[in-house]
């Protein structure tokens, strides 16, 4: 990952950027862990290509980072990522064009690591957990975008019992109302294993709601409660995960956490219908039919 | 779920009999069969008779692409004030598709219904039509129109069969439609195959087409989980499969054309009417209305043939009156759907499955004892509702 910044060329670059250490990357970003004032911060710097050297153009880049900080900056949830003190800038490090700002620094674990760790949760937990990320995705929905990459590795869990999990990353968050189609050449809009399977479509921004992300919850909260993908089988080969995505029923949470209460993993089943219109239609449809349940 | 009468010509008791003797629980009135009067006052007098009853209108205003088409039969439907023939290219505007609506809202104001239901165009072929478009916009602006009359209301979405037959365009346009941002409060459902033969039953209609009735399931299914009410118009036997998946009422009336929904039902029939249908009667075993005659002979070699509830007194005692047709029509109706939908839907589409093989057993049997004239067809719609299971079951992913 060349683009990642040497941390050292980095601290050249910000000064005002102190105890910097490198936490993760991933597509054009990199999250750094620093002091900024008295905060400790997750420092995000995106790396901007030079123009016609990647698929991605530097304008569709700059605009994706402005939407999602705005996004943030328009959401009101403790379940969100909250921004940092550092604004959006343009920054040359090494020689490469980068921009950067930050996002508060959240010291936990992701559900991905919860996961791999054979961590198993119990009822409470599930819908504690669940609760949160519609919580986030209601607020998301409010501000008229969608996520669209929910996924286990987005989801912060913290020992925080008044926010115990947090999402992250808006980074291609789409405003159902005026968002530009990008042109970026035959990516996929999100993190296959969790994308909804009419996302697979040529034409998925004329299906693209909120329902596209209430089948990622319900992917991400059945991940994590059964210890496996609904549909991906462990080594299969790409094209078999989406054909399963896009054709073969999931397996039933029921079948996997049997002391899990009926009609929670009926509620996430149902998240991951292949159809739109099975799906819970709104975050808070799926709240209310949690509601009750302890 | 709920049997409600759905309302024809030649009422005369049966609807006020109906509600008192409850067989029914409300009744789906036909702005084609009433003037604005009339109906006013049909619908006070059902009030009188059933209080709690459900009672709704069919504005009809579907019916509007007929209008200047030689032999059309639209009875009153041109004394509503909202029933105009309106050009395609200019409902597509809102405004015009906002005025219909709001001259069916003043039209109906007053009556004392329990939900008003509100107008919309048909969709005759396909969702990926200027239909479909239209139909949308018509539910979207219904609500917003309706708002200020303080009762529910439901959309119409009246559509050809052979929309439900082509899966994609049908699940684009189930994704549109519930993913509306102010949507009714529920819906009245018609789909459209015209009967075979003149007169025929539904078990003999368009209709009886194991993916048409899978997609209507998965039309109840898809909108009563995304929290509207659905009644469905002119359900006939489909009732209990419809109950299952979802509906909330049906209706059926006591002609052919009350019991499947046709647009020919708006055209004069080139026979030109004549002799009145043979009366029937509708065995929950079967699943299918027979002659009063083939009651009585089968009943003798199949007893379980004869539904043994209270409207087969006046059978057994000679050949019921056209009201008695009705009323033990619309009580086999419930009864059979109480039996079979206790609302788990997995397990109801089990019983249904059970009822669909009692029925060809029946059949069988009846063979069996030397009745073979016209087994195949005769049978032909067991084999439909029984696909009808397989697909609806396949489309809503259970």
């Amino acid at each position: 990952m060349e683009y990642v910044p040497n941390i050292e060329d980095l601290g050249r670059a910000r000064p005002d950027l102190r105890g910097l250490e490198f936490v993760a990357a991933g597509g054009f970003k990199a999250v750094f862990k620093a002091s900024v004032g008295d905060r400790s911060e997750a420092v995000k710097v995106i790396y901007i290509p030079p123009e016609a050297e990647e698929d991605s153009s530097r304008e569709e880049i700059v605009a994706r980072v402005k939407r999602e900080i705005d996004a943030l900056r328009l959401c009101r949830t403790k379940c969100l990522v909250s921004l940092g003190s550092l604004e959006l800038q343009a920054v040359a490090i090494g020689g490469r064009d980068y921009l950067i700002y930050s996002e508060e620094f959240l010291a936990g674990t992701s559900l991905k690591s919860r996961i791999e760790g054979g961590h198993r949760p119990d009822t409470a937990e599930v819908l504690v957990l669940a609760r949160c990320l519609l919580k986030a995705l209601r607020e998301i929905e409010r501000i008229g975008h969608i996520h669209r990459d929910i996924k286990p590795a987005n989801v912060i869990a913290l020992a925080a019992p008044r926010r115990p999990f947090v999402l992250l990353d808006l980074g291609i968050a789409f405003k159902l109302h005026g968002t530009e189609l990008t042109a970026r050449g035959g990516g996929p809009p999100g993190t296959l294993l969790y994308m909804a399977p009419e996302l697979f479509r040529p034409d998925y921004r004329d299906a693209l709601d909120i329902r596209s992300d209430v089948y990622s919850v319900g992917v991400t909260l059945f991940e994590y409660a059964a210890g496996v993908h609904p549909l991906a089988r462990r080594g299969e080969d790409v094209g078999t995960t989406i054909y399963r995505i896009l054709r073969q029923p999931p397996s039933k949470l029921r079948d996997l956490r049997p002391e899990l209460p009926e009609r929670l993993c009926q509620a996430i089943d149902r998240c991951i219908k292949k159809r739109q219109a099975l799906r819970y239609r709104n975050p808070q449809a799926l709240l209310d039919e949690l509601e009750g349940l302890t | 779920m709920t049997v409600l009468a759905q309302h024809g010509h030649q009422p005369t008791d049966k609807i006020t009999r109906g509600l008192k003797e409850n067989v029914i629980s409300g009744v789906i009135f036909s702005a084609r069969c009433a003037s604005p009067e009339k109906a006013r006052t049909l619908i006070s007098e059902a009030r009188l008779v059933g209080a709690d009853a459900e009672i709704l209108l069919d504005p009809e205003f579907y019916a509007t692409r007929l209008i200047g088409t030689p032999n059309c039969q639209l009875g009153n439907l041109e004394g509503w004030p909202y029933f105009r023939a309106q050009r395609r290219r200019d409902l597509v505007k809102t405004e015009a598709v906002e005025r219909v609506l709001k001259s069916a809202r003043e039209a109906v104001s007053g009556f004392d219904v329990s939900a008003h239901i509100a107008p919309n165009v048909y969709i005759p072929q396909s969702f990926d039509s200027m239909e479909a478009g239209i139909a949308l916009n018509f539910i979207e602006q219904t609500k917003p129109i309706f708002a200020g009359s303080r009762k529910l209301v439901y959309a119409t979405l009246a559509v050809d069969r052979r929309a439900l037959l082509s899966p994609e365009d049908f699940r684009s346009f189930l994704n549109d439609l519930t993913g509306l941002e102010n949507p009714p409060d529920g819906f009245y459902v018609l789909i459209g195959g015209g009967p075979l033969a003149e007169r025929s039953d539904l078990a003999q209609s368009e209709v009886m087409d194991a993916n048409v009735i899978g997609g209507w399931m998965l039309l109840n299914f898809i909108l009563s989980l995304n929290g509207f009410r659905v009644v469905n118009g002119f359900t006939d036997v489909l009732t209990p499969f419809l109950a299952a998946a979802g509906g909330q009422a049906c209706s059926t009336g006591w002609w052919s054309n009350l019991r499947v929904f046709s647009m020919g039902r708006y055209v004069k029939p080139e026979s030109g009417g004549g002799q009145l249908p043979t009366i029937r009667y509708l065995s929950k075993l079967l699943l299918n209305h027979i002659k009063i005659t083939e009651r009585y002979d089968y009943g003798v070699l199949v007893p379980g043939i004869v539904n043994r509830l209270s409207y087969d007194g006046v059978y057994d005692n000679g050949s019921p009156g056209r009201t008695e047709e009705a009323l033990q029509m619309w009580e086999a109706l419930t009864s059979l759907t109480q039996e079979a939908v206790s609302g788990n839907v997995e397990n109801d589409l089990a019983a249904l499955r059970e009822r669909v093989t009692q029925a060809g057993v029946a059949y069988t049997q009846l063979r069996s004892y030397g009745v073979t004239a016209g087994y195949e067809i005769t049978t032909e719609y067991l084999d439909q509702l029984d696909g009808a299971i397989d697909a609806f079951k396949r489309l809503a992913e259970l």
